[in-house]
């Protein structure tokens, strides 16, 4: 009997190298323990029984025949419900989408495929990954492992509450607004959100496609890398992915950081951050320091209207984005009468009430006579900030601060106050508008809670981003989950 | 004297119509309290001026950061087409049927 809780990529891949476990007993045990588990948890939409263990047979043969395999054969992986996997259902969280089965597999799950891994499931979502709590999921709602009064974060909060109850080794999450990093932040994990363009968005179902990108959750930073390097890289069917390649090794190069910068935002104010999240803020700066680097404040003037910039920017694209919805593909609508009444049916019946409000935001700042005001106002402000945060990285290597202000909060806390809930994406949505990698490490105060500590890099620099993470999760020594 | 709303009752009526989304009367009252409140919050991004940012220079500078590789592997991608039809309203042979416009 081996312990759920205490394997990482690597050491599955090291047990099963050995023959200790098989991926099918492994595969097995983790339905076992799911079984029970995920009653409390809700982390699961859908689990995917049958075909993890046909997949994890596979692995077996191979590992007897003595081919080699990659990491992440035989790791059981959790899948955001938003991404396709091939004749199963995608509902995205949505009653739109209820009965939806994917056609395709998304490039990721692809890739994912072509190196055995094993998808125990598809996790809980809000919906169309439009949130912060996983309170909009029209389904189960997924709590947080740590504190079951409590919500995991979100978008992708039932993918990081998989990963904190030990119910999947690692998972994909999608983050639009730092719906990877926000949950693993508030679950004590890795939640890595890489460039924009460095992996492809095929097959994710779309919400806002010039912020979105697929990230994985892990329980440290070398699990994250290692996904990366498998689901990174240019695809054909992404005109925005890039011919980007990321070997997980790398992260170990530096042994540790003298002559790195980072650099303090001083638009962020420290004295404001709450007592708890200011005293794990000052511990992690202090680590850094020990390790050698060089800490220096830096000014982006208009980092505080990336928030007011996204929600034009977002909203807008969704409101096109979910068009398509229309009750006539996608699986179809029980409604009837014309063509319009079953467009209106549809989507007043079957969007839930951040989906429409969203649309209805978006449809308005795309509208003549607001449209210069709004949009196109955005898109200007984005360029600025996208400026700025370039200046920045000419002077330091990093930039660092804290990935949300509060740990994780209650359910139905924020729930009827929309812009109270955007806000708390405050310090995730800046990465997203300016297209950066960012990853988020879990950080303690003195209370049982974790936040997160996040780095943030220029354009495809993960490697430096995540050689001086790691070096951080070493000698912060918060690997409380292994 | 206490500015004017932006959004008001006939504005969401607008919206619905254009986005294609049916809303209750309950819907209504609380979309326009939310985006009104909303929409307050992202005016701050009106004291910027942006007359100083040439969007068209900004966008001609991003360039591909990374070379093109000539030869991508192209993933074969198959569909059963009646995967996808499956997921119609209504069929006639392969054709997606839905009920008359005029």
């Amino acid at each position: 009997m081996i312990t759920l809780h205490e394997l990482t990529i690597k050491k599955t891949h090291s047990l099963l190298l050995n023959k200790e476990i098989s991926a099918f007993d492994l595969t097995k045990e983790f339905f076992d323990y799911i079984e029970t588990k995920d009653k409390e948890i809700n982390a699961y939409r859908l689990l995917l029984k049958d075909e993890a263990l046909r997949q994890a047979n596979e692995v077996d043969k191979k590992i007897a025949a003595n081919e080699n395999i990659s990491f992440l054969a035989g790791v059981p992986l959790a899948i955001k419900d938003n991404i396709l996997i091939k004749n199963n259902f995608a509902t995205a969280g949505s009653q739109m989408l209820r009965n939806y089965r994917a056609t395709y597999d998304a490039t990721v799950i692809q890739r994912l495929k072509k190196s055995d891994a094993i998808f125990l499931g598809k996790t809980n979502l809000d919906e169309f990954a439009m949130g912060s709590s996983s309170e909009n999921s029209a389904f189960e709602k997924p709590k947080n492992p740590l504190d079951l009064s409590r919500v995991p974060g979100g978008s992708s909060g039932g993918s990081a509450a998989a990963v904190a109850s030990h119910q999947a080794i690692a998972a994909l999450g999608s983050d639009t607004g730092g719906s990877v990093r926000q949950p693993a932040a508030f679950c004590g994990l890795v939640g890595l959100k890489p460039t924009y363009g460095a992996v492809s968005r095929f097959g994710l179902i779309a919400m806002s496609s010039s912020l979105d990108q697929i990230g994985p959750i892990a329980k440290n930073v070398e699990d994250a890398a290692l996904i990366l390097e498998t689901i990174a890289g240019k695809d054909s069917y992404d005109e925005t992915s890039e011919n980007f390649q990321f070997q997980a090794q790398s992260i170990y190069e530096r042994k540790d950081l003298k002559g790195i910068k980072i650099g303090l935002v001083k638009e962020i104010e420290s004295n404001s951050f709450e007592k708890d999240l200011a005293i794990s803020y000052q511990k992690s700066l202090d680590c850094l320091k020990q390790l050698g680097a060089a800490i220096e404040e830096i000014s982006i003037p208009h980092i505080s209207l990336s928030l007011p910039c996204y929600y034009v920017l977002m909203p807008a694209e969704v409101s096109s984005n979910l068009a398509r919805f229309d009750g006539l593909r996608y699986s179809s609508s029980e409604k009837t009468g014309s063509l319009k009444d079953i467009y209106f049916e549809t989507r007043g019946e079957y969007f839930g009430t951040e989906t429409k409000r969203r649309i209805i935001l978006g449809t308005f700042v795309l509208s003549s006579g607001y449209y210069d005001a709004y949009y196109l106002k955005a898109r200007l402000v984005q360029a600025l900030i996208k400026k700025e945060f370039g200046e920045a990285f000419k002077k330091v290597d990093l930039l660092v601060w804290p990935t949300t202000p509060t740990p994780a909060f209650k359910f139905n806390e924020k729930l009827n106050d929309p812009l109270a809930m955007y806000l708390s994406d405050i310090f995730t949505v800046p990465a997203n508008i300016a297209g950066i990698p960012a990853v988020s490490l879990p950080i303690y105060g003195e209370g049982q809670l974790p936040y997160g500590l996040q780095f943030l890099a220029s354009h495809f620099q993960e490697v430096k981003m995540l050689n001086v993470a790691y070096l951080f999760e070493q000698a912060s020594n918060y690997g409380k989950f292994l | 004297m206490r500015k004017e709303n932006l959004i008001n009752e006939k504005t969401i009526d607008y919206l619905s119509e254009l986005s294609r989304i049916k809303l209750t009367d309950s819907e209504k009252k609380k979309l326009e309290k939310d985006l009104n409140a909303i929409i307050d919050y992202v005016n701050q991004l009106q004291v910027v001026d942006a007359l100083s940012i040439n969007l068209d220079e900004e966008l001609l500078k991003i360039q591909t950061v990374l070379e093109a590789t000539e030869n991508i592997e192209k993933e074969q991608l198959s569909f059963e087409r009646d995967d996808l039809i499956d997921g119609f309203y209504d069929r006639k042979e392969d054709w997606l049927k839905i009920p008359p416009i005029f």
